[in-house]
């Protein structure tokens, strides 16, 4: 018996042996070679400028991500916003109950908040354009009106970031402001004909549920406005148009690996710090959210989440964050000894790339995917390792600016590697809708200043694009042999 | 007593075996190499860089004398080389290499007659009908949409009318 024991036991020692490698090989969550390529480079650059990068999803010699690329008939087609609202209207199924939205304190169903939608619109039929002004984080309750405009009356937004942006002057003819009641004191009655405070109307309208939306999608997308959305910023306003929204919501979605792909079981959480970029990043987050049909959108303000227990009640999360908030969050939250063994362990085997969630703080988070927007300080790839072992989810770190909807840079969601110089930040690969180029001091460094053209941007008069389309960012960094962006810490 | 030196052999091993995953530090990946382009531009070197090329230095790129294969049209440069067996030596096209080829391509002509050599003025097209500006817009889309633009072709004031 023993004998045949020692056989057995030596025969699988063996077979570790051998497979050692194979088994080390396929337990990684993605192969290192792929991370190595993760962009596609133009045949040809321009002196003293980096070859154009795309992402390998786009490669050179095709579009871009153009649109959400619905079928009209036997034609593709970009879609428009009011797409958005047929998708997130349409049925999920007899067994799945339908969306929720909740607003802060507010919850509602997607048929109420189309009730309440198609009334906002009707009480502001007479306006031409609707100024918003207030933070999205503080009074959640204005995006019902940036939804109205979207979706059902086809009108422009004006959305005023402070409030000296109120007193700035525009190109677009704003006569109507709706604003919180918190932020009454901060308006001048005199600059617009009409203030008119979000809470008192929606409490006149009933609760009711209706799923009437008049919208033909193989018919009525050729009439919609075009220049759907303006920011308003520094003084400065930036127009949108309904291919920017369209280009950036269908970038995120399809870049998404059918692994980790967004289901009508996943719940999406919305937390913000205030940026110049934070209003965008919810409207755009939530269009993302809306086309998935997911089970639940939730805007919440980042003071109400303390730590990550918090989370825990919400099965199956999407998490869109930025990395002042996640930092907070993570290093928050107190461990024990064998926790944080655990955990040390846990981000030993992320860093290498074999994905693990046993470092867990709290068994019944089932977080799925992080997605950081980079604020300063960004998050590093060793940070970025930590928060991945803590709430043991894939944490896609996007960057942002005020000119574009959506990111213009994205991590791979699976990169596991941890950039070993301290003062290199990955910031990643052109997002799919847009491509980028660094526009170099001398010819002797790679480091430079970013250059973004794509389908993403938006116009304002602040950005001057060349006779190529492409306009210049704040960033400055360099592309490595991976393929990926760096920027470099000061 | 043997027994227990065995197993306190064997368990020394295991934990000599055991330490990496118990005890080490998270792993780094050094991307100083990476990104730094004077150790290692191999990768960087593969991307032409755009530039102006006289007659002269164009009629260099025929796929003979140097590998790489070029030809002008309507003032851009184009490198065909993943067109070879069209346009190296002993192609079909092998006149167009390194040549302007604006005006073959306008009249559907491969002949060396209607290419001006790297010692004569650049053509200037003026002459073309309708029908031939017609033709030379197809081909130039076709060039555009087909190979990477890598320069324009510029004259060579020692040359030029």
């Amino acid at each position: 018996m023993s004998a045949l024991s020692t056989v057995i036991l030596a025969l699988i020692l063996a077979a570790l042996v051998f497979l050692y490698n194979h088994l080390a090989r396929e337990l990684k969550e993605i192969d290192p070679l792929l991370l190595n390529n993760q962009t596609s480079i133009s045949e040809t650059r321009k002196s003293c400028e980096s070859a154009i990068y795309r992402s390998v999803d786009v490669p050179h010699g095709v579009s871009v991500t153009r649109g959400l690329n619905l079928r009209s008939g036997y034609k593709i087609r970009d879609g428009c916003l009011k797409d958005v609202w047929y998708c997130g209207m349409k049925n999920r199924g007899d067994k799945l109950k339908s969306t929720e939205i909740v607003l802060g304190d507010m919850s509602f169903k997607i048929e109420e908040v189309n009730y309440i939608l198609h009334q906002i619109a009707l009480k502001f039929s007479n306006f031409e354009n609707i100024g918003i002004y207030g933070d999205l984080m503080e009074s959640p309750e204005l995006l019902l009106v940036v939804w109205s405009c979207f979706f059902i009356s086809d009108k422009t937004v004006v959305y005023f970031h402070s409030k000296d942006d109120l007193k700035s002057k525009i190109e677009t003819p704003v006569s109507v402001l709706v604003t919180s009641s918190k932020y009454k004191s901060d308006i001048d009655s005199t600059s617009f004909n009409e203030t008119i405070e979000i809470e008192p109307l929606l409490s006149t309208f009933d609760k009711e549920a209706t799923k009437e939306f008049k919208y033909d999608p193989n018919k009525d997308f050729h009439h919609v406005n075009n220049h759907s959305f303006s920011y308003v910023v520094d003084g400065n306003e930036t127009k949108f148009f309904q291919i920017n929204f369209v280009s950036s919501i269908a970038s995120k979605l399809l870049s998404i690996p059918s692994t980790k792909s967004w289901t009508k079981d996943d719940n999406m959480l919305i937390s913000y710090t205030k940026t110049t970029f934070s209003n965008n990043n919810i409207i755009f987050e939530t269009l993302c959210g809306l086309v998935s049909n997911l089970n639940r959108i939730e805007l919440v303000n980042p003071d109400n989440i303390l730590n990550l227990h918090e989370l825990s009640p919400l099965k199956s999360l999407i998490f869109c964050t930025d990395s002042k908030i996640l930092k907070k969050l993570c290093t928050n939250s107190k461990k024990s000894f064998w926790q944080s063994f655990k955990l040390q362990r846990s981000e030993y085997f992320n860093s290498l790339g074999y994905f693990n969630t046993f470092g867990k703080i709290d068994r019944s988070l089932t977080l799925k995917i992080i997605y950081v927007a980079q604020l300063n300080p960004p998050l590093s790839s060793l940070m970025s390792n930590f928060c991945k072992s803590l709430t043991g989810s894939s944490i896609v770190r996007e960057v942002y600016t005020n000119f574009t909807i959506g990111p213009i840079l994205k991590t791979n969601i699976f990169d596991f590697r941890i950039v070993q110089n301290r003062s290199l930040t990955l910031l990643g690969v052109p997002a799919n809708s847009v491509e980028l180029k660094t526009v170099n001091v001398d010819e002797n460094t790679n480091q430079g200043v970013i250059y973004v053209r794509g389908m993403s941007l938006g116009k304002s008069g602040s950005l001057h694009a060349d006779d190529e389309f492409w306009v210049k960012t704040d960033i400055i960094g360099g592309f490595a042999r991976d393929g990926c962006l760096y920027g470099y810490n000061k | 007593m043997e027994n227990y030196i065995i197993t306190a052999v064997v368990l020394i091993v295991i934990l000599f075996a055991l330490k990496n995953i118990l005890f080490t530090n998270v792993n780094n990946v050094d991307l100083e190499l990476e990104i730094d382009p004077e150790t290692d531009s191999s990768k960087t070197d593969d991307v032409t860089v755009i530039r102006d090329f006289t007659p002269r230095e164009l009629s260099n790129y025929n796929g003979f004398d140097l590998e790489k294969i070029y030809i002008a049209v309507r003032g851009n440069v184009y490198d065909v080389s993943k067109g070879r067996q069209f346009y190296g030596p002993s192609g079909p096209y092998s006149n167009f290499a390194g040549h302007d080829a604006s005006r073959g391509l306008a009249m559907n002509s491969f002949e060396i007659e209607n290419l001006r050599s790297w010692d004569q003025p650049i053509d200037e097209l003026d002459d073309l009908t309708e029908i031939e500006l017609k033709s030379l817009d197809g081909w130039e889309g076709m060039f555009k949409g087909k190979y990477p633009c890598v320069g324009k072709l510029v004259a060579d004031p020692q040359f030029s009318k």
